[in-house]
C-alpha cells in the first residue's frame, strides 16, 4: 500500500512539474488573475434581483470561488485533458506500461495531479480575492476563513470532479478527441444549468442551489420585502451601484452544518467512481489495442514486407511550378481526408436544409448548426505541423510560409463555404444582403480563428474551446457582437469580424516564424 | 558548387552552446558528419536546413547567405531530419504529392517522380495504404523518398540509418554514394560504419566545435602506427581502459583481445595493426577539451 502511495506521489509529482512548466500553464495562470481583476472591477458580479451583497470576505470569497469553479469547470477540463494523451504522444506511456504500475494507480495519478495544476490557478484566484478585498473601498474587515472557506468547500470539490471527467474523457478512446471536447461542454451546460433550474441537488456540483439560499435569507433578513432572484454574471462593468438602483446588503456567508460539508466532500467520493469506471476503457498504452481496432476496415495491413531498393536508375527530371491551386487541393486533401463517410452525409443534408428551409429558420439556427459541425476538421489548421511533427519537412521549401497559411486558410474557408452553402443560397435568393456580407465575413474569420489559435498553442483544444463557447454565446444565442455569422449583427460588427481575420492570420502567420514543432530552445 | 560555412555559433538559453565558430567549406561528394550523441550535429544540420537561425557566423550556398535568403537554399534542398513525422491518414503518393506541392514541384512531372521514388524505396505495393499503418523502417523510407523529390543539389540527410534494417543501411549507403556526384550529400551520423562506405569527406564534431576535417584516406593517416592489440588477462582490462583510448575488445580462451589508440608500443607483447576510421574517429573526439554539454 505505501509503495502505491510512494509510486503515485512521485507520478503526481512528476506529472505536475512537467505541466506547470510549460507556456500554456502560465498563460493560465494569467487569466486566473484577470478573473479576480474582474470580479474586482465588476465585470463579474452576482446579483440578487436588485439586491447584492457588500463587497465583504464571505461576499468577495463566495463570488471569486464560484466565478472561479464556472471558469475551471469550463475551461479547466481543457487545460488539464491532456495528461493521458501527452504520455501516448511521448511515448513515455510505453514505459510506464512496462511497470507493474496498475490502471487505477495511474489514473488516479493522473486526476490528481490534473487536481493539482487547477488547484494552483485556484491558489492564484484565492491570493487575487484577498488582494481585491484589501483595495475595495467597501471593505469592513479581513475575515481569513470567511474568505478561504467558499474556495475549500465550494470551487475544490468542483476541481476534483473536473479532474476526475477529464481522466474519464481520455480514457474512453471515442472521447479522447475532439468530439469529446465538444461533448465535454454541452455536458458541463447542463449540469451548470441544472440545478438552477430547479434540478436535482445532489447534482450541483457548485453547490449554487444552497449558496443562494443563503444569500436569500441574508438579503430578506436585511429587506424583508425582497423577492428574489440570482444572477452570476459576466459582461461589461454593472454600473448599477453608481446608479443607486441596487440595495446593498450584509451577507455573513455560508453557515457551514455537518451535511453540507458531507455533501461537498461527496465530490471526491464521485470523482474516484469516475476514475474507477475510466478503467475498464484505459487501453493502459497498448497500441496493438489500437491498431486492432482501427484495422477492421483495413484486414490485409502492410506486412513490413520489401527493402530500399537502393538503386537509381533515371529519375524523371523535376520542374518548379508555382501554382497556388496545387497547395490548396493538397491542404483541403490533407483536412477531409479520414473523415467518416456519415461527416460527408450530415454535412449534405445541412446544405440542403440550408437551401430548402425558411430563411429566418436559416437565420435563427441552421446556419450555426452548419457551422459547429465542422468544428473538428477546422480545429487541425494550424496545428498539424506541430502535432504531427512534419514542420522540418514543409518549412524547408521555398516561400512556403506564407504560401501554406494562405492554402490552409483557403481549404478552411472551403469548408465553411461547403457547409454553409444551402444558407448562403438561402440569404442570397431572400436578398438579404446584409446576412450575406456577415455570411461572408463568418467563413473567412473561422478558419482564420482556427489557425491562429491552432499556430499558437500546436494543438486542436485551445480552438475547440473556444469557439464552442463563442458559437453558444454568439450565434446559438443570438447575442449580438458575438454572434460572428452577422445574423443578428450591424455591418460594422460584420466589418469587424472580417478585419479579426486578417488579424488572426496575421497571428498565425507570426506563430510561425520558427518551425512548428522543433525545439529551439 | 559549394556550401560554406563560417565561424556560426548557436547559444541556447542558459548559455549552453549547441555549436561554437564551427568553420567548414563543403563540396560536390558525400560529406560524412561524425561525433557522439549530443555534439551538435543536429543543430548544425538544422541551421543548413534553414529551420534554425545561427547566433553568429554566416552560411552561404554559391556566396548567398542562407541566414538571409533560406530560399535560395531551399529551392535545392532535400532533407531527412532525425525525427519527423507523417500524416497518418495519408497515404504514401498522397503524403509526397502533398510536399511536392509545398515545394512548388509541377504537378506531371512530380507524379512520375514520385512513382519512380516509389519503386526506389521499395513502396509501390503499399502506396495507397494509410502511412499510420507504417513500421519506423518504412516511414524512414517514406523520409528518404520526400528528401529526393525535387532533385535536391544539397542533400541533408541527418542519422538517417535509424530505422532501416543491416541490409537496407547497406543500401542506403550505396545510394548516397550514386546520388553524390553533381551534389552536396551530408550525412550526419554517430555510427562510423555509415560514413565509411560512403564519405569522400569527413568532419568530425565535439562539444559543438569542429575537431577534424579530412578526407577518409587523412582521416587514416593522423592514427598511422598508433593502433595496437594486446592480449591482457581479465582483470587487468579495467586498468588498460583508464590509461589508453580502447578501440575494441574480444574476449577469447587465453584472455582479452583489447584493440587501443597509442603513440607508443603499450607491452612488449602488443603488436600493432592497420588503423580503421573507427580508431581514427576515437582518437579525434579523444582529444582533450574543455567540459561543457550541447544539446542534439
Amino acid at each position: 500500500m505505501s509503495g502505491t502511495l510512494r509510486v503515485m506521489g512521485r507520478f503526481i509529482v512528476a506529472d505536475f512539474l512537467e505541466r506547470v512548466r510549460r507556456y500554456g500553464f502560465f498563460v493560465t495562470m494569467l487569466a486566473g488573475i484577470y478573473l479576480g481583476y474582474a470580479v474586482n472591477a465588476e465585470y463579474i458580479v452576482i446579483y440578487l434581483g436588485e439586491y447584492r451583497g457588500a463587497y465583504n470576505s464571505a461576499w468577495v470569497g463566495t463570488l471569486v470561488a464560484l466565478a472561479s469553479a464556472v471558469f475551471i469547470s469550463i475551461v479547466g477540463f481543457y487545460i488539464v485533458k491532456n495528461s493521458v494523451s501527452r504520455d501516448r504522444q511521448t511515448r513515455v506511456g510505453q514505459i510506464i506500461a512496462a511497470t507493474p504500475v496498475g490502471k487505477l494507480t495511474y489514473l488516479l495519478s493522473k486526476t490528481l495531479s490534473n487536481f493539482l495544476v487547477l488547484s494552483a490557478i485556484v491558489g492564484i484566484q484565492v491570493i487575487a480575492a484577498a488582494v481585491m478585498l484589501l483595495l475595495n473601498p467597501e471593505r469592513p474587515e479581513f475575515e481569513f476563513w470567511e474568505l478561504l472557506s467558499p474556495f475549500l468547500l465550494i470551487t475544490l470539490p468542483a476541481l476534483i470532479f473536473v479532474a476526475a471527467l477529464a481522466v474519464f474523457f481520455e480514457s474512453v478512446r471515442i472521447l479522447s478527441g475532439g468530439f469529446g471536447n465538444v461533448v465535454y461542454f454541452f455536458l458541463i451546460e447542463a449540469l451548470l444549468v441544472v440545478p438552477l433550474v430547479g434540478g436535482v441537488k445532489h447534482f450541483d456540483h457548485l453547490f449554487i442551489r444552497e449558496v443562494e439560499a443563503s444569500m436569500h435569507d441574508g438579503a430578506r433578513a436585511a429587506y424583508p420585502e425582497f423577492g428574489g432572484g440570482f444572477a452570476l454574471q459576466a459582461g461589461p462593468r454593472d454600473m448599477r451601484v453608481e446608479r443607486g438602483t441596487v440595495k446593498i446588503f450584509r451577507w455573513d456567508g455560508m453557515t457551514w452544518t455537518p451535511e453540507m460539508v458531507a455533501r461537498r466532500l461527496t465530490w471526491y467520493l464521485y470523482a474516484f467512481l469516475i476514475v474507477l469506471a475510466a478503467v475498464p476503457f484505459f487501453d493502459r498504452f497498448d497500441e496493438a489495442t489500437i491498431r486492432k481496432s482501427r484495422g477492421r476496415k483495413n484486414r490485409d495491413g502492410p506486412t513490413g514486407e520489401g527493402r530500399l531498393a537502393g538503386v537509381i536508375s533515371s529519375l524523371t527530371a523535376i520542374r518548379l511550378s508555382s501554382r497556388f491551386g496545387r497547395l490548396l487541393v493538397a491542404e483541403l486533401r490533407l483536412m477531409l481526408k479520414g473523415l467518416h463517410w456519415a461527416w460527408y452525409l450530415v454535412s449534405l443534408g445541412l446544405v440542403i436544409a440550408g437551401f430548402a428551409s425558411p430563411t429566418e429558420t436559416v437565420k435563427q439556427s441552421l446556419l450555426a448548426v452548419a457551422w459547429i459541425w465542422p468544428i473538428l476538421v477546422w480545429s487541425k489548421l494550424g496545428m498539424r505541423e506541430a502535432y504531427h511533427g512534419t514542420g522540418q519537412l514543409i518549412f524547408t521549401a521555398p516561400g512556403i510560409r506564407l504560401r501554406q497559411l494562405v492554402a490552409a486558410w483557403g481549404a478552411g474557408i472551403v469548408v465553411a463555404l461547403i457547409t454553409g452553402m444551402g444558407a448562403g443560397v438561402n440569404l442570397l435568393m431572400a436578398g438579404d444582403l446584409q446576412s450575406l456580407a456577415g455570411f461572408g465575413a463568418a467563413v473567412l474569420f473561422i478558419p482564420a480563428l482556427a489557425l491562429a489559435f491552432g499556430s499558437l498553442s500546436g494543438g486542436s483544444k485551445l480552438f475547440e474551446a473556444v469557439y464552442v463557447f463563442w458559437w453558444y454565446l454568439g450565434p446559438m444565442n443570438r447575442t449580438p457582437t458575438v454572434d460572428f455569422t452577422g445574423m443578428v449583427t450591424d455591418p460594422a460588427t460584420t466589418t469587424g469580424y472580417a478585419v479579426l481575420s486578417l488579424v488572426c492570420v496575421g497571428i498565425a502567420y507570426a506563430a510561425r516564424r520558427k518551425v512548428p514543432g522543433v525545439s529551439t530552445a | 558548387m559549394n556550401l560554406s560555412i563560417n565561424n556560426i555559433s548557436k547559444r541556447y538559453r542558459g548559455d549552453v552552446w549547441g555549436l561554437r565558430d564551427f568553420t567548414l567549406e563543403v563540396g560536390p561528394g558525400v560529406l560524412g558528419l561524425l561525433g557522439p550523441n549530443g555534439a551538435g550535429k543536429s543543430t548544425l544540420m538544422r541551421i543548413l536546413a534553414t529551420i534554425t537561425r545561427p547566433t553568429a557566423g554566416t552560411v552561404t550556398w554559391n556566396g548567398t547567405d542562407i541566414v538571409g535568403s533560406p530560399d535560395t537554399v531551399r529551392e535545392v534542398l532535400g532533407y531527412l531530419p532525425q525525427d519527423f513525422g507523417v500524416y497518418p491518414n495519408l497515404d504514401t503518393v498522397e503524403f509526397l504529392e502533398y510536399l511536392a506541392a509545398a515545394k512548388g514541384l509541377d504537378g506531371t512531372t512530380s507524379r512520375k517522380r514520385i512513382d519512380e521514388l516509389l519503386q526506389l524505396v521499395n513502396l509501390t505495393e503499399v502506396r495507397r495504404r494509410p502511412i499510420g499503418k507504417f513500421s519506423g523502417g518504412m516511414k524512414q523510407r517514406v523520409g528518404i523518398a520526400q528528401a529526393l523529390l525535387n532533385d535536391p543539389r544539397l542533400l541533408i540527410v541527418d542519422e538517417p540509418t535509424g530505422g532501416l534494417d543491416p541490409e537496407e543501411r547497406v543500401r542506403f549507403r550505396n545510394l548516397l554514394s550514386d546520388l553524390s556526384g553533381e551534389r552536396i550529400v551530408i550525412l550526419s551520423t554517430h555510427i562510423v560504419s555509415d560514413v565509411e562506405a560512403a564519405a569522400t569527406d569527413i568532419a568530425i564534431i565535439r562539444r559543438g566545435e569542429l575537431v577534424a576535417h579530412h578526407t577518409p584516406e587523412d582521416l587514416l593517416r593522423t592514427v598511422e602506427g598508433r593502433t595496437w592489440e594486446w592480449i591482457v588477462q581479465s582483470d587487468a582490462v579495467e586498468e588498460v581502459k583508464k590509461r589508453y583510448v580502447i578501440s575494441g575488445t574480444m574476449r577469447r580462451s587465453d584472455g582479452v583481445r583489447v584493440r587501443l589508440l597509442s603513440p607508443d608500443s603499450p607491452h612488449s607483447s602488443a603488436r600493432q595493426v592497420p588503423p580503421t576510421l573507427e580508431d581514427a574517429y576515437l582518437a579525434a573526439i579523444s582529444t582533450p577539451s574543455a567540459p561543457g554539454g550541447t544539446p542534439a
